[in-house]
C-alpha cells in the first residue's frame, strides 16, 4: 500500500528512529512501511498518524484496494 | 521483562538448544559412523547455530539502539513463520518415512521423530529470515 510516511518524516523533520521510537516499534517496520513493504495494523497507522497530526485517510493511499461492494 | 534479562535467558535457552543438537549429532556419530541421518543432524545443527547467532545479533543491535525487542511486524513474521514450518514440517516427516521405505535409508526408527523436529526447526529458521527479507 502506498503512504506519504516519508514525505511527513521529512515535513516534521524526524529520523526514521525516532518515529519508530514515537509510535513503539522497531526502526525496520518504519523502513518497510516508507517502502509500502508492510500493511501496518489499525491501531500502528493509527499512531503513525497521530505522530504527525494528521489522518489515516490523508496518510495512506487506499485507491490501489480493490473495491468492497 | 527487562529487555537484558530477556537478552541473557535467550543466550541461555540458545546455548542448551546448540547443545543438545551437537550432542544428538556426536551420538548418531559415535553409534553408526557417518551415515545419513548423522549428516542430516548435522546439517540441521549448522544452519540452527546459523540462525541463532543471526537471531542474536539482531537482539544485541536492538538493546544498543534501544528498540522494543518485538513489535507488530515481528510478531506477524513469528506466526507466518511457525504456520509455514509446522505445514512444510508435515509433509518433510511424509518425505522422510517414504524415503525410509522407497530407498532403504539406514535411519533407525528412533531417530525418525529427532529428524522431524530438527528439520521443523530448520524450516522455521528458513522461513522467518524469508519473511524478515521481504518484509512481512
Amino acid at each position: 500500500m502506498k503512504n506519504k510516511i516519508r514525505e511527513f518524516r521529512a515535513k516534521h523533520n524526524l529520523t526514521q528512529e525516532e518515529l519508530a521510537k514515537k509510535v513503539g516499534v522497531r526502526r525496520e517496520t518504519i523502513v518497510f512501511l516508507e517502502a509500502g513493504k508492510y500493511n501496518p495494523s489499525l491501531n500502528l497507522a493509527h499512531n503513525v498518524a497521530k505522530a504527525f497530526k494528521t489522518t489515516i485517510d490523508e496518510l495512506f493511499d487506499f485507491q490501489d484496494n480493490k473495491k468492497i461492494s | 521483562m527487562p529487555n537484558k534479562i530477556r537478552f541473557f535467558l535467550l543466550i541461555i535457552l540458545m546455548f542448551l538448544i546448540i547443545s543438545i543438537f551437537l550432542l544428538w549429532t556426536l551420538m548418531y556419530i559415535l553409534k553408526s559412523g557417518f551415515d545419513l541421518s548423522s549428516i542430516l543432524m548435522f546439517v540441521a545443527s549448522a544452519l540452527f547455530i546459523i540462525f541463532a547467532v543471526y537471531a542474536l545479533r539482531r537482539v544485541h543491535i536492538s538493546l544498543k539502539r534501544g528498540d522494543p525487542l518485538k513489535d507488530e511486524r515481528t510478531r506477524n513474521i513469528e506466526k507466518k513463520a511457525a504456520a509455514l514450518a509446522f505445514y512444510i514440517g508435515i509433509y518433510w516427516l511424509l518425505v522422510l518415512g517414504f524415503s525410509i521405505d522407497r530407498f532403504n535409508l539406514e535411519i533407525p526408527p528412533s531417530s525418525v521423530p529427532s529428524l522431524g523436529i530438527a528439520g521443523m526447526a530448520v524450516f522455521f529458521g528458513l522461513s522467518y529470515w524469508y519473511f524478515s527479507k521481504k518484509g512481512e
